[in-house]
């Protein structure tokens, strides 16, 4: 009998170690998703995109005003006149060098605002708007964007519920429940002294 | 076993029935969007926060110092100056204050009324969702920032990398900040720089809420001028859509709440103006004292009844315009007809019955014309308006669950414009007569008697019935403005709560 208790001890002991290592595990992992991470040297997939069919009014103002500086896009869903939930694309197209930014609704002219820009001449972005579709996956945003590397800073659930902010060069978007919402090419300048 | 099979048969095909049954009597509903505009934002808004905006609070230069703050933001929330949903609050609010202040520059009174209730309906509910989600952040930051969570969060091995995630946001994302630094002008250094800097982004997340409000206002009802009398995108070019989200509006419904409104203001506002002037108009006596101290004790008034029309009406109304010079004149009688249009009531009780406010108002037009019809006398447009809320009446006859009567005063203010025929007598033997035609316009505030009956009917309606009769003779003994009215119908009961 006394021979037996150093064994169930051992058991016991071996018992909890294992429960704390498991407990352990999953708090990494739960941190682990909730911390910022940079990805580097991704491959992208060979995923078959189908791009943003452009309206004839943005044909119309590449036409006039060339490829956008840079460009901001909010994807969301909003209910129609029947109730029915419809895909909402709001895009701002920046023209630096024009000192205006024109904004479009579902491919529609909103507005166009002007701005006050002074500085150098900027250079073209890797980008263009009709890459991106209302709620890509991330694999799909990689793919065509040709992202390479990417940060990625989970956002707190009361912000927005499972989503998470990414920069890439002269990129930033947003992915809620894994899918764009928001996405935005940031031109460049040579810096000023 | 067939038995049993035709069974589950039946009760397969019965089950399908019902659902099928359900599915088209349940109303069909609007969907809830997965991602709405907010959210959009509120990651537009949280990206700027994590790479540029805290930053600035660092003080130094733009670089990989501030972004290493950034992310030791993300990484301990807590240690972060702004609430990303506090931010965007502030942007709505002070949007549609600019907005409500908009309103105030060369519109008319019914078109800045209608402009500010669709305002208050589109900037209201966002303001409020962003409220409650400011606070529910904020109460978690500050959840999470208590001294355990802080000795954990120290040991995170992700906080090894944070210089490099700095240093690499700083090589990769922070040129978009360099763009905008010039945009000041490449003098603008240092502090200055980064305010520059800050605007800009924030601008960038202002459109944004500008256009999402200028589609919650096309939603909520506003037409283009009210768009374009805002300095907003116009209508024509916002995609028109009813949401769930924001309450959608009669905006038509709006129209004729601010004309009545205005209405009643207009009239309110003359007839203080007319108790400044001249303090004894005022009717004050011990029982109105009485029942003014029972309507505060009964508090707000509860239950209110709107009518729009009477279904049963009598009116008599006499106007002259009779000038004092020339001396000999003939008014030719003939036969006139009144026509109401636009009466509404809003009655007011409290919880003991006490009618305690409320207005009336209605719109008359008098015409008369000659005994064989072949000529137009007199034209009078008059408009009527009578403030319930100034002398609180008590039920002078009550069942006290269906039935009250009232008998009190009430001001009524009575405007009047228009024109009287008149005839003068050039030579009476000849009997050689010159028409002329007199045109006036006044303004009168009389104490009118009425008698209010309210009766709860079996068949869940309210009968009223409204009978005034008052007005003002002048000292030649004439009738210039006298008023009988006497208004009867029903409305639905749930239309009186």
């Amino acid at each position: 009998m006394q021979k037996e208790k150093p064994a169930s001890r051992r058991r016991v002991v071996v018992f909890l170690v294992l429960v704390l290592l498991v407990i352990a595990a999953l708090l990494w992992n739960s941190a682990y998703h909730q911390v910022p991470k940079i990805f580097e040297d991704v491959s992208a997939e060979d995923i078959a995109l189908e791009p943003y069919p452009l309206t004839d009014i943005q044909e119309q103002t590449l036409r006039q005003r060339g490829q956008p500086d840079g460009f901001t896009i909010l994807f969301y869903e909003d209910n129609d006149a029947d109730g029915e939930l419809t895909v909402m694309r709001q895009e701002t197209w920046s023209y630096y060098s024009q000192n205006v930014d024109v904004v479009f609704l579902n491919g529609e002219l909103v507005l166009e605002d002007p701005m006050e820009y002074e500085g150098t001449e900027v250079s073209p972005i890797p980008y263009r708007p009709e890459q991106f579709t209302a709620f890509m996956s991330l694999e799909e945003v990689i793919a065509a964007a040709g992202l390479e590397q990417y940060l990625v800073v989970p956002l707190e659930d009361e912000i927005v519920d499972d989503a998470e902010v990414y920069y890439a060069p002269e990129l930033t978007f947003g992915l809620q429940d894994g899918e764009l919402v928001y996405v935005e090419a940031l031109p460049v300048v040579a810096e000023v002294e | 076993m067939d038995r049993h099979n035709s069974k589950i048969r039946s009760l397969v095909l019965t089950s399908v029935l019902i659902v099928s049954l359900i599915v088209d009597v349940i109303p069909v509903s609007a969907a809830k969007p997965d991602h709405t505009l907010d959210e959009a934002l509120l990651l537009m808004v949280s990206s700027y926060n994590l790479s540029f905006e805290e930053s600035e609070e660092v003080g130094g230069q733009l670089g990989s110092r501030g972004l290493m703050k950034t992310v030791n933001s993300a990484v301990d929330p807590a240690a972060a100056p702004a609430n990303e949903a506090q931010r965007l609050l502030t942007m709505y609010q002070e949007l549609c204050a600019d907005l409500h202040g908009n309103t105030t520059a060369d519109q008319l009174a019914v078109d800045k009324c209608v402009t500010e209730k669709v305002l208050t309906n589109v900037c209201g509910p966002a303001i409020e969702r962003l409220k409650k989600q400011a606070e529910q952040l904020a109460r978690r930051r500050r959840r999470r920032s208590n001294p355990l969570r802080r000795f954990f969060r120290r040991l995170d091995p992700s906080r090894i990398n944070l210089k490099r995630f700095g240093r690499w946001l700083s090589e990769e994302v922070i040129k978009e900040a360099v763009v905008q630094m010039v945009t000041g002008g490449a003098a603008l250094q240092g502090k200055m720089a980064r305010r520059v800097l800050r605007q800009v982004f924030w601008k960038k997340v202002r459109r944004e809420v500008r256009i999402g409000l200028a589609r919650d206002l096309v939603r909520s009802g506003a037409k283009a001028n009210v768009l374009a009398a805002l300095g907003l995108p116009e209508a024509a070019n916002v995609t028109v859509s009813r949401s769930v989200a924001v309450q959608p509006v009669d905006f038509d419904a709006f129209v004729r709440q601010c004309q009545r409104e205005n209405r009643q203001e207009d009239a309110s506002n003359d007839f203080n103006d007319l108790v400044e002037e001249q303090p004894d108009i005022e009717v004050s006596t011990e029982s109105t004292a009485r029942e003014k101290s029972q309507k505060s004790e009964a508090g707000a008034v509860v239950r209110s009844i709107d009518i729009t029309q009477c279904e049963t009406s009598m009116y008599s109304w006499d106007n002259l315009f009779l000038p004092s010079e020339p001396s000999h004149f003939s008014y030719h009688e003939g036969t006139g007809a009144s026509h109401v249009d636009d009466i509404t009531f809003n009655l007011g009780f409290d919880e003991q019955g006490i009618l305690a406010g409320g207005q009336m108002s209605f719109h008359l037009v008098d015409d008369v014309w000659t005994d064989d019809g072949s000529q137009q006398l007199s034209y009078v447009d008059s408009w009527v308006s009578a403030d319930f809320s100034r002398n609180p009446v008590a039920p002078l006859d009550t069942d006290g669950a269906t039935y009250w009567t009232y008998q009190g005063e009430v001001n009524v203010t009575f405007k009047v414009e228009g024109w009287s025929q008149c005839s003068y007598i050039v030579d009476p033997e000849a009997q050689e007569y010159q028409f002329y035609t007199v045109e006036n316009a006044k303004e009168e505030t009389h104490v009118v008697p009425f008698e209010l009956s309210i009766e709860l009917l079996p068949i869940g309606e309210l009968s009223y019935a409204l009978e005034m009769m008052g007005g003002s003779q002048d000292s030649d003994g004439f009738t210039e403005i006298n008023l009988f009215l006497d208004c009867a119908g029903s409305v639905p009961l749930d239309s009186s709560e």
